[in-house]
C-alpha cells in the first residue's frame, strides 16, 4: 500500500490466548514512580525469546 | 474505535481494540478522518473531501486503500470486551521497600514529605523487617519466578547497611524457593560512593537516580537540608555509576514543574551530560502550589513534548542516541492484553512496605488514612482491599472505557486518582491529557524511525545491486 503503512500489526486480542503469565515488570517500578505507563514495558516471554535467539541482545538494545 | 492524529508532523491511525498502528500520508489522513467524522459518507463524498489535496488518480487510490484497510479488518475492529482473568490466586509479586523514612534532601515537591510520609515518622527500616518482607513476598508469590523489589524512601541509601543485608538474604531465598529477585534502588545520589556504586551495579537490576536536569532547575527544587543546591553533590556520582554499568538498566529520573515548562531543555541537558536512559516526569502535587501544573498549561506542555520529540529524532538519527521513557513504546513486543487491563498492579500484585512493616497498596498510598493493608510482621493482609484494587482494571473505569489510550496507560495511577478525585476508579484528568500527548508523540516517533530504517535498508539494497 502507498498511503497506509502498517507500523504495528493488529494482534492485541491474540495476546489474550498467549499472555497473562505475570512475569513482566510492574510498570511503576521501572522509572516513573508517579505515572502509569504500561505499553512501554516489554513482554517478559518475548524478551526471553529474543535473548535466546539473538546473542543476549535485549529488545531495547536491538531497537538502537 | 479508531484514533487518528498528527504528532511531530506524522499522521498516525490507531485501531484501538486490535492495537494496529498505521502511518498515513496526507491524503490517507484526510480520507480516514473524514470517514470517522462522517460514518455514512459515500465514496463520492470521500473523493470530494480529498479535492484540492491531490489529483483524481491519487484520490481514487487512497479511497481504494481505505476500503482495503476496513474490509481486511485492519481498522474499526469491534470493541468487544475481553474476558477478564486477573490474578485469581491473590498473588503479590512486586514490592516497594521503604528502606528509610528520612532524607538528606528537602525537595520542595516531595510527595513523601521529606521522607516522613505525613506520619511524623523519621525512621530507618530494621534489616530484620526487610527480611520478613521478602519472606512474605515469596510466600504470596505463588508460582511467579521473577519478583521485583525496589528500595525506596525517603532516601534508601541512608540505610545502606540494611539494604546490603536484605539483598544477601534475598539471594539465599532465591536458591531455597527457586525465585529470582530483581532488586532496584531509587536514590537521590547524594550518598553514592565507590563501595555503594560497586554494590548497586552488582546487585541491582535497575537503578533510578533523581536529577531534574539543568543545575539551576534541579537546585531550585532539590535543596539539601541546609538549603544549598544538590546538583554538584550528585552529578559526578551519577556519571560514575552509569559508566561502570556501561549505560545498561538505569534511569536518570527528573521531575518538571510549572517553573520549567521548557523541560525539553532539561532532558537535553542530561543527554548532553552523557546519560542515555532518561525519564522526566510531571510533578504531581496540590494544585494550589505555585509550581503545580495546571490543565491550562496543557497546550504549552504539548508543544514542549513535540519540541523534545523532534530533537529526539534528530539526535538518534545523527548518532547521539538516547532513550526517553515516555517516548519508548514496544509496539511489536509489548505487553499482552491481560497486562494492559491490570496496569501497574498497585494494591493487587504490587505493594509497599514501610520501616515498621506496614503494607500499603503502593509507595504513594503510604500514610494515607484507611489505606493500610496489613503487616509483614504479623502476617495480616486485607484481601478485601486487594480485591478492591484488583477490580479496578481499566475497563471498570467509566472514563477509560471510551478512551483511545486505554490499552496503553491501563487506566492511569490509582494513587493520583485517589488523591485528586477520592476514588481509585476516577482518573486524574491532567495525567490523562499528559499521557495521551506523550503516547501520540511516541507512536509518531515509532512510525518515523521505522520508515527511516526501511528507507535506509532499501537504499542499502539498491546500492548492492
Amino acid at each position: 500500500m502507498k498511503h497506509f503503512q502498517t507500523v504495528a500489526q493488529p494482534n492485541l486480542q491474540n495476546t489474550m490466548k498467549t499472555g497473562g503469565c505475570g512475569e513482566c515488570q510492574s510498570s511503576c517500578q521501572s522509572a516513573c514512580k508517579t505515572s502509569c505507563t504500561v505499553a512501554n514495558q516489554s513482554c517478559a516471554k518475548k524478551e526471553q525469546e529474543l535473548i535466546a535467539g539473538r546473542d543476549g541482545k535485549t529488545n531495547r538494545k536491538s531497537s538502537r | 474505535m479508531v484514533h487518528v492524529f498528527k504528532a511531530l508532523g506524522q499522521a498516525v491511525a490507531l485501531d484501538v481494540a486490535s492495537g494496529g498502528v498505521y502511518a498515513l500520508d496526507d491524503t490517507a489522513y484526510t480520507a480516514l478522518k473524514y470517514y470517522i467524522e462522517n460514518p455514512n459518507a459515500s465514496d463520492a463524498d470521500i473523493i470530494a473531501a480529498l479535492q484540492g489535496e491531490c489529483d483524481a488518480k491519487q484520490a481514487e487510490e487512497t479511497l481504494s486503500e481505505l476500503h482495503e484497510m476496513i474490509d481486511g479488518g485492519y481498522l474499526f475492529t469491534p470493541d468487544e470486551e475481553p474476558e477478564i482473568k486477573i490474578n485469581t490466586q491473590g498473588i503479590v509479586k512486586a514490592m516497594c521497600i521503604h528502606a528509610a523514612h528520612d532524607c538528606n534532601l528537602r525537595c520542595r515537591y516531595c510527595f513523601a514529605d521529606a521522607g516522613e510520609y505525613h506520619m511524623r515518622d523519621r525512621s530507618l527500616l530494621p534489616p530484620e523487617t526487610g527480611k520478613r518482607a521478602l519472606d512474605w513476598l515469596v510466600k504470596k508469590s505463588g508460582n511467579r519466578y521473577n519478583l521485583e523489589v525496589d528500595f525506596f524512601g525517603g532516601e534508601p541509601l541512608m540505610n545502606f547497611p540494611a539494604i546490603r543485608e536484605i539483598v544477601a538474604y534475598g539471594r539465599e531465598l532465591e536458591k531455597k524457593y527457586h525465585k529470582h529477585f530483581k532488586f532496584t534502588t531509587t536514590t537521590n545520589g547524594v550518598n553514592l560512593n565507590d563501595e555503594i556504586i560497586a554494590f548497586l551495579n552488582k546487585e541491582m537490576y535497575n537503578v533510578v537516580i533523581s536529577i531534574d536536569g539543568r543545575p539551576e532547575v534541579h537546585d531550585r527544587m532539590r535543596p539539601t537540608a541546609n538549603g544549598k543546591g544538590s546538583y554538584a553533590l550528585i552529578i559526578d556520582n551519577a556519571r560514575k555509576l552509569v559508566a561502570q554499568r556501561k549505560q545498561q538498566q538505569y534511569y536518570i529520573r527528573g521531575t518538571y514543574t510549572r517553573y520549567n515548562l521548557d523541560f525539553a531543555n532539561d532532558v537535553l541537558h542530561l543527554a548532553d551530560e552523557g546519560f542515555e536512559q532518561l525519564s522526566i516526569e510531571p510533578v504531581v502535587t496540590d494544585p494550589k502550589r505555585d509550581y503545580a501544573l495546571q490543565l491550562a498549561d496543557m497546550p504549552r506542555i504539548g508543544e514542549e513534548y513535540e519540541r523534545l520529540g523532534k530533537e529526539y529524532l534528530r539526535r538518534r538519527r545523527d548518532g547521539r542516541w538516547f532513550s526517553f521513557f515516555h517516548f519508548v513504546l514496544d509496539l511489536t513486543g509489548g505487553p499482552c492484553l491481560q497486562k494492559r487491563l491490570t496496569g501497574c498492579g498497585a494494591g493487587n500484585e504490587y505493594v509497599a512496605v514501610t520501616p515498621n512493616g506496614d503494607i500499603y497498596p503502593c509507595h504513594q498510598f503510604v500514610g494515607r488514612e484507611n489505606m493500610r493493608m496489613g503487616s509483614v510482621l504479623d502476617g495480616t493482609f486485607d484481601e478485601s482491599m486487594q480485591n478492591y484494587f484488583k477490580g479496578n482494571h481499566v475497563l471498570a473505569k467509566e472514563k477509560c472505557r471510551s478512551c483511545w489510550a486505554r490499552f496503553f496507560c491501563s487506566g492511569g495511577c490509582a494513587a493520583n486518582a485517589h488523591a485528586f478525585n477520592g476514588d481509585i476508579g476516577k482518573p486524574y484528568e491532567l495525567e490523562c491529557s499528559l499521557e495521551q500527548k506523550r503516547l501520540e508523540c511516541a507512536m509518531a516517533i515509532y512510525a518515523i524511525e521505522l520508515n527511516n530504517r526501511l528507507t535506509s535498508d532499501s537504499a542499502e539494497d539498491n546500492s548492492k545491486t
